[in-house]
């Protein structure tokens, strides 16, 4: 059970992780160019993607792993 | 020495746990105590010279525990290997292995006999929606030794197969709460405590709804500033004060903690089993909402962050409380049937006891006392009339309002109301076996039980709630990168932060997608088509023969005791040669008293109908396949068959036209005849029953065809479904032969229903599609049948066949409403539209409306009337 957990854990924070880096990326980029976009723009963006991805995460991973086991 | 293992209910905590263990530990005579919070059980080793097991259950009990059962006694073992122990075969732990090898030293359980199924009902709260009901079946059946997992979620009850040697209730329980969901085992009916959980449910969710308005109208009135002008200027600086960050915060707070906890803990709880549920897509939203209005209170985040959003926040929390409110009030509608079932119940009973009367609980009546009952009373339990007459009011439940008569020797029915006289009664059925819990526990089968269509909503819910999280992530990019400058949001919409303009529209998504409603949709329409049948006497076992109902094209009826009544009744009395009717009949009477065949009983009744006296005969012989001869004041009577007066002399010719008419009518004909001398002849019939031919009619206007199955001759059975106007006729057909005539028509295609009583009719009822057997019948047929009449009156298969057309209407349109309040409100949140054409709060509303109505809707229901209703 808690190994099942410490690995949807894993695998949904590192999906977070990614797309919050991805949103950072393209945000940083967008700051540059526009002045719309300023850097609190892009934290609160980037934490506010990483949290649902991490939601999604936990909800898919498990379903995803118990199909491959 | 003794070793024993007792199941302990209520430990939560550590703490628990050594309560527990100090109590018994500080026993004099223990020797050992182990107490394992996860299993609920405490092992104790203990010197029964000082101590019993009595004693050390108390002083679990005196801290506040429950002590559930003795799980398992084990004799210490002794050096030539282990006694045998006796020990509840349902007490193997979650995961215990059962190996034939050779047993250990010490405690064991012993494995349960291979193959071996039992079934429990648990009751679930704390499920909002269709995907609670998918994470908890899905959580089930990965257990080892769970084989099936039904969950309903309007009756809040899931019914649970399992094998008992691989898993126990406990740990059935124990996975469901540790998925986020509270459990118990329900054991028999308890009206009381289904009541109390349905109040406290209420109970709560009102003081919920009450603080969220409290507490959300003054933030959002804050935040709505100037917009409102009349309350700005009626009360001279009232919007300083609500339009206050630190007012706005505060209040805030108090509602995310206090009403608004409920979906956070859910959500919480949920995802740490990989449950998501829809209190994860209102914590999202709502969460996001505050902390972003919260961080931009404390913290400089510069422009366009001005804005607080605490008021879209609270009343989005507050319009879903409504909403929970609301549907909680729904839910204890639907659920009225089996609370007016249960409350039918007598609480006391007056029983004779050693020759005297006495008052007792209902529970104390045993099967075989003798129950006194008076005028105006309710009958405790099922019996036989013994002594006395009377009339009872069956409607409760048979739905017929006309008292039935009651003499010596009849069966009664526990909850019918006696109307005129005093009489007593043996008990035959107490307890869980009587009538009417029978009746409960069916109707409470059938309410948990899934029509196959709830399933596929199920799944489709089940996969929304991370779908529309996806949806929200996959918005919020595009109105973040893309939508926010194409549209120029910060000049058109005046919100200057490209997230703010993003999250707004994200949170939107998450709140108005909610599939709560496809959740209760068909159980709740279940819940209320099975009430409103088991209300009035029809017993449908359960969604899945509701939905099949639906379709049948074709009833098959059974004809002996389903058409007809399956008594004979004397019909014709045609004497010849100037003797009278009477005569005839008396003599006729005389040759079958004493008889025990039905044709024999069917002319004695006939002439104790016209008050003829009938008097002894002599000799009486029954000639096998012919008829019987007696002798009666010195002469020689004959009754039977043609045969049987040609074989002794006599001509019948002159009866035969006679004869053939009664017998065209499926009529059976029989001579009389008295010194070689015939006298007439007589005839009996099986009858129709009263609406037979009323509801063969009924269903042939609502395009279904009628076939009538017997093992009589062609001549009778023909003759019968004339009478009854039945369509097709399969007569003499073996009993063996019925469920091969009902194959037949299911291989061409058709849906169809057997309507019977019998034995014999029993397979035949498995085999069709729906069985529908008639209270009045067997054991056998009401347990092989989908739908029960307890009502003796056919026109309750049409009742049956329009409650489901139209519960599977509801459920329809209830799905309907559902999908298309979801699948309409997705486009508008994420601004297919436009960009907020929907406010956050405004969704919310919608969302909790969706529920509501479509409860609303099933609740419709409720004012079907029957056939035989709208008849009277």
């Amino acid at each position: 059970m808690a190994i099942q957990f410490a690995k949807t854990l894993g695998f949904s924070s590192a999906t977070a992780l990614a797309m919050g880096a991805l949103f950072y990326v393209l945000s940083a980029g967008k700051s540059a160019a526009l002045a719309a976009y300023t850097v609190n723009d892009t934290y609160l963006g980037t934490v506010f993607v990483f949290v649902l991805a991490l939601i999604i995460g936990l909800a898919v991973w498990p379903r995803v792993l118990e199909k491959k086991e | 020495m003794e070793d024993v293992r007792i199941k302990v209910e209520g430990m939560t905590c550590q703490h628990c746990q050594m309560q527990v263990h100090d109590a018994i530990a500080v026993l004099d005579g223990v020797t050992m105590v182990r107490v394992d919070i996860e299993a609920g059980e405490a092992t104790v080793s203990y010197d029964s010279s000082k101590i019993d097991l009595e004693q050390i259950k108390q002083a679990v009990r005196d801290t506040g525990y429950q002590v559930l059962e003795e799980v398992e006694v084990c004799p210490v073992p002794t050096p030539d290997g282990m006694k045998l122990m006796t020990e509840s075969l349902a007490s193997m732990p979650v995961g215990a292995e059962v190996k034939d090898e050779a047993p250990p030293a010490g405690p064991k359980i012993a494995p349960s006999p291979p193959g071996r199924i039992e079934t429990t009902t648990i009751g679930v709260t704390g499920m909002t929606c269709a995907s609670c009901v998918q994470n908890i079946e899905r959580g089930l059946g990965k257990l080892d030794g769970v084989l099936k997992v039904s969950v309903n979620l309007t009756t809040e009850k899931g019914t649970v197969e399992y094998d008992p040697g691989r898993i126990t209730v406990h740990g059935i329980i124990k996975a469901v709460t540790d998925i986020g969901y509270g459990a118990e085992e329900i054991k028999g009916v308890d009206a009381d405590r289904e009541r109390e959980a349905r109040e406290k449910e209420i109970l709560s969710q009102k003081r919920n709804l009450i603080l969220a308005l409290i507490l959300a109208v003054p933030v959002s009135v804050g935040e709505m500033g100037q917009n409102i002008a009349p309350l700005v200027n009626a009360i001279p600086g009232i919007m300083g004060f609500l339009g206050n960050d630190y007012f706005q915060f505060i209040f805030a707070t108090l509602v995310m903690l206090l009403p608004g906890r409920q979906f956070f803990s859910g959500a919480y709880k949920g995802l740490m089993h990989g449950a998501t549920d829809m209190n994860l897509l209102i914590a999202a939203g709502t969460g996001s909402a505050y902390l972003i209005s919260t961080a931009s209170v404390f913290l400089d985040l510069g422009t366009g962050f001005e804005h607080k959003y605490f008021g879209t926040a609270v009343m989005l929390i507050a319009f879903i409380v409504l909403g929970r409110y609301m549907e909680a009030n729904s839910r204890g509608k639907t659920s009225e049937a089996i609370k007016k079932l249960m409350g039918l119940q007598a609480r006391t009973a007056r029983i004779v006891v050693d020759k005297t009367e006495r008052e007792v609980s209902i529970e104390d009546v045993k099967p075989g006392d003798i129950v006194v009952v008076r005028p105006g009373e309710k009958l405790p339990v099922d019996g036989i009339v013994v002594e006395g007459r009377s009339a009872l009011d069956e409607s409760m439940l048979t739905g017929e309002s006309i008292p039935v008569e009651k003499n010596m020797g009849d069966e009664v029915i526990g909850a019918t109301i006696n109307k005129t006289g005093s009489f007593k009664y043996r008990a035959t059925r107490v307890g869980s076996d009587t009538a009417l819990a029978q009746i409960i526990k069916l109707v409470e089968d059938a309410q948990t039980s899934k029509a196959p269509i709830q399933r596929i909503a199920d799944i489709v819910a089940g996969h929304f709630i991370v779908t529309v999280m996806s949806i929200a992530l996959v918005a919020f990019f595009y109105w973040y990168f893309i939508g926010f400058e194409r549209l120029d949001i910060a000049a058109n919409y005046g919100i200057a932060s490209p997230f703010l303009a993003a999250l707004l529209i994200a949170i939107t998504v998450l709140v108005i997608a909610c599939p709560c409603a496809v959740g209760l949709a068909t159980p709740i329409a279940v819940m209320v088509g099975t009430g409103k049948g088991a209300e009035n006497g029809i017993l449908i076992k359960g969604g899945e023969a509701l939905e099949t109902a639906q379709n049948l094209d074709t009833i098959v009826f059974d004809k002996t005791g389903t058409l007809t009544r399956g008594e004979p009744q004397l019909t014709d009395v045609v004497p010849v040669g100037g003797v009278s009717e009477d005569t005839l009949l008396m003599l006729a009477a005389v040759a079958e008293k004493g008889s025990e065949h039905p044709l024999g009983e069917a002319i004695v009744k006939g002439a104790a109908a016209r008050g003829i006296d009938i008097p002894n005969g002599q000799d009486f012989n029954a000639i096998a396949g012919h008829g019987v001869q007696v002798t009666y004041e010195g002469s020689r009577v004959l009754l039977g068959t043609r045969k049987l007066m040609t074989d002794n002399g006599m001509d019948p010719a002159q009866l035969n036209n006679s004869m053939e008419a009664m017998e065209n009518d499926g009529k059976t004909a029989m001579l009389i005849a008295k010194d070689n001398g015939i006298m007439g002849v007589i005839a009996v019939a099986d009858t129709l029953k009263e609406h037979s031919a009323e509801a063969v009619k009924y269903l042939q206007e609502m395009g279904i065809t009628t076939v009538m199955i017997t093992g009589d001759n062609r001549l009778t059975a023909e003759a019968i479904a004339r009478q009854v106007g039945i369509d097709r006729v399969l007569a003499e057909v073996l009993p063996q032969d019925k469920v091969a005539e009902v194959k037949k028509l299911q291989a061409k295609g058709q849906k169809v229903a057997m309507v019977g009583d019998g034995i014999n009719d029993a397979p035949a009822l498995m085999q069709a599609d729906i069985g529908i057997a008639l209270g009045s019948g067997t054991d056998v047929a009401m347990e092989s049948a989908q739908i029960v009449l307890i009502k003796d009156d056919l026109r309750d298969v049409v009742s049956s066949i329009e409650l489901s057309k139209r519960t599977m209407g509801k459920i329809k349109q209830g799905l309907f409403w559902a999908f298309a309040y979801n699948t309409a409100g997705i486009p508008i949140a994420v601004g297919l539209f436009g960009p907020y054409v929907i406010a956050p709060a405004l969704a919310a509303l919608f969302m909790a409306m969706s529920s509501v109505s479509v409860t609303a809707n099933a609740l419709l229901l409720k004012r079907f009337k029957l056939k035989r209703q709208e008849a009277v």
